[in-house]
């Protein structure tokens, strides 16, 4: 069905949560992952913009790294980049053929346990990305997310 | 992931019938029963703000667009989900967007399909389709809809 997934990451803890659920769905339909973390416009020179994408690399590595050995899952790609976030997750579904594209609703979605699972207006990225994408977008809601208070 | 119950909400219009390939494939995917909701917006909630009139008239409307919404349905499910995926049809007059959040609680949805867009298109992305994406307690996936 899915057989090119790309899950976009803003790092939060949330997101954390919506790869757990994108590890499941990759594992389940066999399929190549790709993972994109975008910096958004830096306004940097090209050797500081080149150091804080190796950088975000590193950190997507360390906090992905260990659930991706777990799941037993070697078909995936890291990509981070600067630039326009909406434009580059686009671009990259339209290269790379993606099938879906999986996200959270926002980055500022409720998280501990406890808190209401309400979120306010959807963020922008995940709505102008709905907007814009060539192929599906499947949205993971912070109900999911364990220990969160359900209506 | 156990995905047994999809929910397809649908205006019934050409947009929304763009959605139905990535449906079906999920449902026989996952072996999932398809629920299609088709929401009728209830003319009868405008009559406070506008003083007394006779209410049978709007009751006779929303009738005939129950009419015609289960016809087209039937005409929808049979060209599209008879052969691949078990179905129910589902009716409901009132917010559309509210309908679908209570269809999601009350009938322990697992997933959502919708197209971005609806049938009047005003606006890059259809009201409903965001208050659905931005409320619901399940994943929702979002086809875009030919330009």
């Amino acid at each position: 069905m899915y057989k090119r997934i790309l899950f976009s990451t803003c790092m939060t803890e949330y997101c954390g949560h919506v790869f757990t659920f994108v590890l499941n769905m990759a594992k389940e339909n066999n399929a190549k992952l790709w993972i994109y973390h975008g910096l958004g416009r830096l306004n940097l020179n090209e050797e500081e913009t080149n150091r804080k994408i190796a950088e975000a690399e590193a950190h997507v590595k360390e906090v992905y790294g260990n659930k991706l050995v777990d799941k037993a899952l070697d078909d995936y790609m890291i990509n981070v980049s600067d630039g326009d976030i909406v434009s580059e997750i686009t671009k990259l579904a339209r290269n790379a053929k993606i099938d879906v594209i999986v996200m959270g609703t926002a980055t500022k979605s409720p998280i501990a346990a406890g808190e209401d699972i309400r979120v306010g207006p959807l963020g922008q990225v995940t709505t102008n990305t709905i907007l814009w994408s060539p192929c599906p977008v499947l949205v993971v809601p912070p109900a999911l997310v364990p220990g969160l208070t359900r209506r | 992931m156990e995905i047994k119950k999809i929910l397809w909400p649908t205006d019934l219009s050409k947009c929304s019938e763009e959605s139905m390939p990535q449906l079906t494939s999920l449902a026989e995917k996952y072996g999932a029963t398809v629920y299609v909701l088709y929401v009728a917006e209830d003319l009868a909630h405008h009559k406070s703000w506008y003083g007394d009139f006779d209410l049978s008239h709007i009751n006779k409307i929303v009738e005939w667009e129950k009419e015609k919404a289960t016809e087209r349905q039937q005409e929808i499910c049979q060209k599209h989900l008879e052969d691949c995926a078990p179905f129910r049809r589902h009716i409901a007059v009132g917010d559309p967007a509210k309908k679908i959040l209570d269809f999601i609680g009350k009938e322990g949805i697992d997933m959502v399909v919708m197209c971005r867009k609806g049938e009047k298109g005003n606006f890059d992305m259809g009201g409903v389709a965001q208050k659905v994406v931005s409320n619901s307690p399940v994943p929702v996936v979002m086809i875009p809809s030919a330009p």
